[in-house]
């Protein structure tokens, strides 16, 4: 379960210029359910994705996961085993194979014991129809392809939590249908919570729930 | 982690190889000075140390080694060190001590030509010696000839001598006489009344080759301190030997007492002595006093080297800007960042190294046999040159990768400490 308690994000442009980005936002989240942040851009989005995956550590408020506050834990522990994240444009590592790729959170976490990571590959791979490019470089994939490497690779040290970050924007509507399908898929199989930042209504209109930020503020939900 | 260190390396091949580029000519000059000048120490000793044993010693009065054995500073109102003159008694004495095995005298005699009976021109820059040595002596790298000793009125001449006379094969020339006169031109000779018509003339009966050492012609020592006494004015060999002695003794120790020997004497008659160790100690220092100085200029461009490293991991740090977001965002610790960047610059300092090697190695092979045949026609006896030490090989690859590395830091550092957020919204 995530809990988030009065979260306040404010930043400092200068001396006369101060932005709040999230003003005392408090929600929770079941362990499992799928949920859509949406809003308006400049709204706050991003930066409660930032706090969610633990790469912004300064705000105000507190944010429990499992019942524990995400500051006690060791931020690349958390990194590497809480959250898994899926990026708008892939960001994969293009020197690197598909197979790669996917395993490199485990080249900085040793999350998996060295038995299980292939079995885990594999599975993976065959999941998300990506066998017969496991020894192809990113260059020579298309779009959803690329994609459903960035989910592979978010998925593979079995984090509790998926964030993905306009996983269809690059993508068009047949291949992000696909995505989304294969998403709510593997967050049904894997238990795995899923919060997704999104425009796209295909995306928003499927989840458990929906957050509504406007101006730093959740507007509804 | 490494794997992908690497793969970001080789991402940009050429740029790679262009950086490494610096550290290959700073390997290739570091390991060119210390590979030539070790190979050169080791010719030059294994060049002594046929000409001297160890046991063997060379006694002189002073003056031509002290440069080597080391004079100190003097002053006027020092008390004058009193030398001893090696003359038949110092000889006795000498020989009757414990620890000698063997004595030999010898004289020096230059200013004079040494011409082939018959022939005009005389063998240029004579230097000679009258010197009581058996042809069996070590000194000598080859003898031709059927006799043990010079005798009186007989004269062994050296190769470059027989050579000067286009007489290649030494039976050619046992057996003709070569005449001795004051050279007229020799800015040693003192024009002296007295020596003016002086000859003398000797049968050759051995051929001798000295090594490096010059050497042209060797007389009974008898012979050459009569030669002297004439020169000089004195009324008989005795005369001169009394007055003015012997210029060296050629003395064989038993093994274990060289050093008891060189100090009794020092201690007793104030003479300088030097053995092929002392050469070599002395050419050890020469030797690594240039290789430390010559380094030096290696190490400026290991220096360049470095900053070209920097500079490139400095670009790099602006290309992965994204990538290194992508990689905090997934769980990379700063410290893996760190390690990461570290070992592209390392990467980059051993492939610069293990090149330079390459490098060396074939430069070496290569002109190795130019060399020897240089240095044989030289006089030295040498069928290699250049030795590939794999120790000293290690040592300087794994100080490409140190001068890698430390290079790193700086960018290591800079990459490691960047904002994730910030680094995954750069274009």
């Amino acid at each position: 379960m995530i809990k988030a308690e009065n979260l306040n994000k404010t930043y400092v442009m200068n001396k006369k210029v101060k932005v709040k980005a999230l003003d005392d936002i408090s929600f929770t989240i079941k362990e499992g359910s799928t949920i859509a942040i949406v809003g308006p851009s400049g709204s706050g989005k991003s930066t409660m994705l930032n706090i969610l995956g633990g790469l912004d550590t300064e705000y105000k408020g507190s944010l429990l996961v499992d019942g524990k506050d995400i500051k006690d834990y060791d931020t690349n522990y958390y990194r590497r085993n809480i959250v898994g994240t899926i990026f708008q444009q892939f960001n994969l590592v293009s020197s690197l194979t598909v197979a790669e790729n996917i395993l490199l959170p485990i080249t900085f976490g040793k999350q998996l014991g060295k038995g299980r990571v292939n079995d885990r590959l594999e599975y993976l791979l065959g999941k998300l129809g990506l066998k017969e490019r496991a020894d192809h470089k990113p260059t020579e994939l298309s779009g959803g392809q690329s994609q459903r490497v960035a989910i592979a690779r978010a998925l593979i040290a079995k984090p509790k939590i998926i964030l993905a970050d306009e996983p269809t924007g690059n993508l068009d509507s047949k291949t992000g249908g696909e995505i989304v399908d294969l998403l709510f898929e593997l967050n049904k199989e894997e238990g795995t919570t899923l919060i997704i930042v999104t425009h796209d209504p295909e995306l928003f209109n499927n989840v458990d729930r929906k957050i509504h930020l406007r101006d730093g503020k959740i507007i509804q939900e | 982690m490494f794997k992908y260190a690497l793969s970001i390396v080789l991402r940009r091949k050429m740029r790679t190889f262009l950086t490494s580029l610096g550290i290959t000519i700073a390997v290739f000059l570091i390991s060119f000075i210390i590979f030539g000048m070790q190979d050169l120490q080791k010719l030059l000793v294994d060049q002594f140390n046929t000409i001297l044993k160890p046991n063997q010693i060379i006694v002189t009065k002073g003056g031509a080694f002290s440069m080597f054995t080391g004079v100190g500073e003097q002053t006027y109102d020092q008390e004058e060190q009193k030398q001893t003159i090696m003359n038949e008694d110092v000889l006795n004495e000498i020989r009757a001590f414990e620890y000698v095995e063997d004595i030999s005298r010898m004289t020096v005699i230059t200013g004079m030509n040494i011409t082939l009976i018959d022939k005009k021109v005389p063998y240029p820059q004579a230097f000679m010696s009258g010197w009581d040595v058996k042809s069996n002596n070590s000194y000598f790298k080859e003898f031709s000839g059927n006799v043990e000793r010079v005798e009186p009125g007989k004269i062994w001449v050296s190769k470059a001598f027989s050579k000067f006379y286009k007489l290649n094969d030494p039976n050619d020339i046992i057996g003709m006489k070569v005449a001795i006169e004051p050279s007229s031109s020799s800015i040693l000779t003192n024009r002296s009344k007295s020596i003016i018509g002086k000859k003398f003339e000797y049968t050759i009966t051995g051929v001798y080759d000295p090594g490096q050492d010059k050497n042209d012609a060797i007389l009974h020592v008898e012979d050459s301190t009569s030669m002297l006494a004439d020169l000089g004015g004195f009324k008989s060999s005795n005369e001169y030997i009394k007055e003015i002695g012997y210029d060296n003794l050629y003395v064989t120790t038993y093994t274990d007492n060289v050093k008891e020997f060189k100090k009794y004497v020092k201690d007793t008659y104030n003479y300088d002595t030097f053995t092929a160790d002392d050469v070599i100690s002395i050419l050890g220092s020469i030797t690594q006093g240039l290789t430390i100085a010559l380094v030096m200029f290696g190490l400026v461009s290991a220096l360049v080297a470095g900053i070209g490293i920097i500079n490139t991991m400095i670009m790099s740090i602006y290309e992965q800007t994204k990538e290194i977001g992508i990689i905090k965002a997934i769980g990379a610790s700063n410290t893996q960042v760190l390690t990461i960047f570290l070992i592209q610059s390392g990467f980059i300092g051993l492939f610069g190294g293990v090149f330079g090697l390459l490098l060396i190695f074939a430069v070496m092979k290569l002109t190795d046999p130019l060399i020897v045949d240089q240095l044989n026609n030289a006089g030295f006896g040498a069928t290699t040159f250049f030795n590939f030490d794999i120790t000293i090989a290690l040592v300087i690859t794994a100080l490409s990768i140190l001068v890698g590395v430390v290079a790193g830091v700086y960018p290591a550092i800079k990459a490691a400490k960047l904002d994730p957020i910030k680094a995954l919204r750069y274009e």
